[in-house]
């Protein structure tokens, strides 16, 4: 009997799969892919404009309505478009796919990009000028568009009178100068004696942010203070008043205003000047109550803030015999620039200085004792700077690690080729103006130029344009009000010191 | 039926209960107290009111109950089995007036800077007496007690940070003259800046007159930003 059923059930199951219809697709049919070029990663997108893509699309045999589109940015679909046009929320690095699907099969050909989105004024010149009895700032942003693999078009926005335009406010008036600082944004201190005096503005929009006042224990000045100079390192800030006051504030964080100025000065020292090369541990200060060099030390968060003796490396005699002791200065010893170049490990050091009434180029290089309560001069050399040419305090300087020296005297702008000791001018101005500010822009070949009369200009320094004899022109704009000063941000610490390496 | 009729009964009976009366304001005792737990003591250091011999101090007081039309007297004793305090280091008067319409009244004790309390700590234990206007409040408020000396010790706050960044090693001598300079003796609720600037001062206080510990060695503070020898 338990046979016979197993072999009923056996016919029966026979039967059945004979009925079954078999429904897959063995009828293969080819899947459509494309070839996409023109979508590229690696260029930015300032906040609140929009990222456009155009991509090439190479379809083959195929017809290019047999296909559609889909952008997905951080898992969000933001088009459906062949051509990209959108505006992000956000700055930042959006890891993005773009897709082009087959209708027919839903084959996919998928490429992946990152669109990379900046602040709206991150990068870029700011010019103070004094227009009309005002304190005003004008912002020049460099955009670079990919016109292909192979081609990128750079231009020079202007955004002429920022603050007043944005805000419908005065920053202030009797403009000094402007200094960047940075932490993973940037501010821009603004010394001014009128208005609400000096001030930091946002590096990311513009807005005022505190007056420098505030920043000090009590919110106000101490007695006879004005702002004059700052400097900002990791550990430490420092700035001094045009009184020679030195105020040093200890920092337990990057963030901007964490901490507060004290009241009480660096006693013992009136400063004249204050620098602190990028990526270095010592604020420079020159001491003219006591005619040496002093720094702010801060190698280390546990020492920062200890104010230390600059001396000459007698033992080490690196120094040229001609070189002059920073330890010991004469009486009309004047420090006229400070500046230097990038090499890794340490920084040489780039000073004009004035000793009987002749000007002097001194580079050295600064060590520290193994105490840290002593630096040293070590490397130094001095020479007349560009013998003919007539200087004067009011020479504008810019250095970089490159071969030349750019400096300014009244309407001429000349480079220095460090490797020749010549002396060149690039553009002569009209004998009426007189330059007011010159810095680097971008990169190393290009040079900004203020003048008294309102004009401001950008140059090609290339070596190119230098070969050629000419100047070059990449920008020029007037009626901005006399120039004060002109400054290159960069946005953040990490672009800061990108940009100073690669200077 | 029965039942509505019953239930209507019951209704009338409750309204015709009710009844219209004035509301009375309170008449009853009005009690006295202080402001604060006999359990959170005060403890006062001469030094940090660097320029007084006498110290005024303020106590406050409250009352429970309707204020007065009229000027009210209370008192206030010194009990004597829990006090150490001697009478030349306090002066009290012992009755006081709570004026007409008042709910607080604040009085102050004089304590006195005498030269045997720079080595040792005295207690003043204050009470609240009844009176025939005011009676004692609760029983944890009717009592306050005041430590008070003119010696120093190590203020919590001083603690290692403090000493590694900012005033270095403490002391007595060092304490009483960063309160003299300063003219603050608690850095507890102070912020950084507010503390290094304190810092600051007291170090360029030292530079300008060089002070010697007890022990002969100079004073000095541990705060980086001022030039020494």
């Amino acid at each position: 009997m338990k046979s016979k059923i197993i072999y009923i059930t056996a016919i029966v199951l026979t039967i059945l799969y004979s009925c079954y219809d078999d429904k897959g697709n063995y009828d293969y049919i080819e899947l459509k892919t494309v070839e996409i070029s023109n979508v590229y990663s690696n260029w930015s997108v300032p906040l609140g404009e929009p990222y456009e893509i155009f991509p090439e699309i190479n379809y083959g045999d195929a017809n290019e309505d047999d296909f559609e589109y889909l952008w997905i940015a951080e898992m969000d679909t933001i088009s459906y478009s062949k051509n990209l046009s959108y505006n992000f929320f956000n700055t930042g690095r959006f890891r993005t796919v773009f897709m082009v699907i087959e209708k027919a099969t839903g084959a996919r050909t998928v490429l992946f990009i990152d669109l990379n989105v900046i602040a709206t004024f991150q990068r870029g010149f700011v010019i103070l000028t004094e227009k009309d009895g005002n304190s005003v700032i004008h912002y020049i942003r460099p955009k670079t568009t990919t016109i292909d693999e192979n081609t990128q078009l750079y231009e020079l926005e202007v955004f002429e009178d920022i603050y007043h335009n944005n805000y419908e406010d005065q920053l202030g008036s009797n403009p000094v100068r402007l200094i960047c600082h940075y932490d993973s944004e940037d501010q821009i201190l603004l010394v001014q004696n009128g208005g609400d005096g000096t001030l930091e503005l946002s590096g990311v929009n513009f807005e005022k942010v505190i007056t420098t006042e505030l920043e000090f224990v009590g919110n106000t000045y101490p007695s006879g203070f004005v702002p004059l100079k700052a400097s900002y390192g990791l550990y430490m800030d420092v700035i001094i008043g045009t009184n020679g006051d030195v105020y040093t504030r200890k920092k337990n964080s990057r963030t901007f205003q964490a901490v507060r100025y004290p009241n009480v000065a660096v006693n013992d020292m009136k400063a004249a000047s204050l620098y602190m090369a990028p990526k270095s541990n010592f604020h420079l200060i020159h001491d003219t109550q006591n005619n040496c060099f002093m720094a702010v030390g801060e190698l280390r968060q546990g020492t920062a803030g200890r104010i230390i003796k600059i001396e000459m490396d007698v033992e080490d005699e690196s120094n040229s015999e001609n070189f002059t002791d920073l330890s010991n200065l004469t009486s009309d010893f004047k420090l006229i620039y400070s500046g230097c170049y990038y090499n890794p490990g340490y920084n040489p050091y780039f000073q004009i200085v004035k000793k009987n009434n002749q000007y002097f180029m001194q580079e050295f290089n600064i060590t520290s004792n193994v105490t840290e309560d002593v630096l040293y001069i070590v490397n130094g050399t001095e020479q007349l700077f560009s013998e003919g040419i007539i200087l004067s305090d009011d020479t504008k300087y810019i250095v970089n690690g490159g071969q030349y020296i750019y400096f300014a005297e009244k309407n001429n702008l000349y480079y220095y080729d460090r490797s020749t000791s010549i002396t060149k001018v690039y553009h002569q101005f009209e004998a009426n103006v007189i330059i007011t500010s010159i810095c680097h822009g971008r990169d190393r070949n290009e040079v900004a130029v203020g003048l008294d009369n309102g004009e401001f200009y950008v140059f090609d320094v290339s070596t190119r344009v230098l070969a050629s004899g000419n100047s070059e022109t990449i920008l020029r704009l007037e009626n901005l009000g006399k120039v004060v000063d002109v400054i290159y941000k960069l946005g953040s610490n990490s672009n800061f010191e990108s940009y100073f390496e690669a200077l | 039926m029965k039942k509505i009729i019953i239930y209507i009964v019951l209704l009338c009976v409750v309204i015709i209960s009710c009844d219209e009366r004035q509301l009375t304001t309170y008449d009853g005792d009005i009690f006295i107290q202080f402001e604060k737990e006999y359990s959170d003591s005060t403890s006062l250091m001469f030094i940090y009111f660097p320029d007084q011999d006498v110290i005024d101090w303020p106590i406050v007081l409250e009352i429970i109950g309707v204020a007065s039309n009229k000027d009210l007297t209370y008192k206030i004793t010194v009990n004597d089995n829990l006090t150490t305090a001697e009478s030349n280091h306090y002066s009290l008067s012992n009755e006081m007036i709570l004026k007409a319409g008042n709910y607080r009244d604040t009085f102050n004790i004089k304590l006195n800077k005498t030269p045997d309390l720079d080595n040792k700590q005295v207690r003043l234990f204050l009470q609240i007496e009844a009176t025939s206007d005011l009676h004692v409040g609760k029983i944890e408020k009717s009592m306050q007690v005041i430590n008070f000396t003119n010696s120093v010790s190590r203020p919590a706050w001083w603690d290692s940070d403090m000493t590694t960044m900012y005033l270095g090693t403490y002391s007595d001598k060092k304490y009483r003259l960063f309160i003299q300079v300063t003219n603050e003796y608690d850095l507890s609720d102070k912020d950084m800046s507010d503390i290094r600037s304190l810092a600051l001062q007291f170090g360029q206080y030292l530079i300008d007159n060089p002070t010697l510990e007890d022990d002969g060695t100079r004073m000095d503070v541990t705060v980086l930003g001022l030039k020494w020898d």
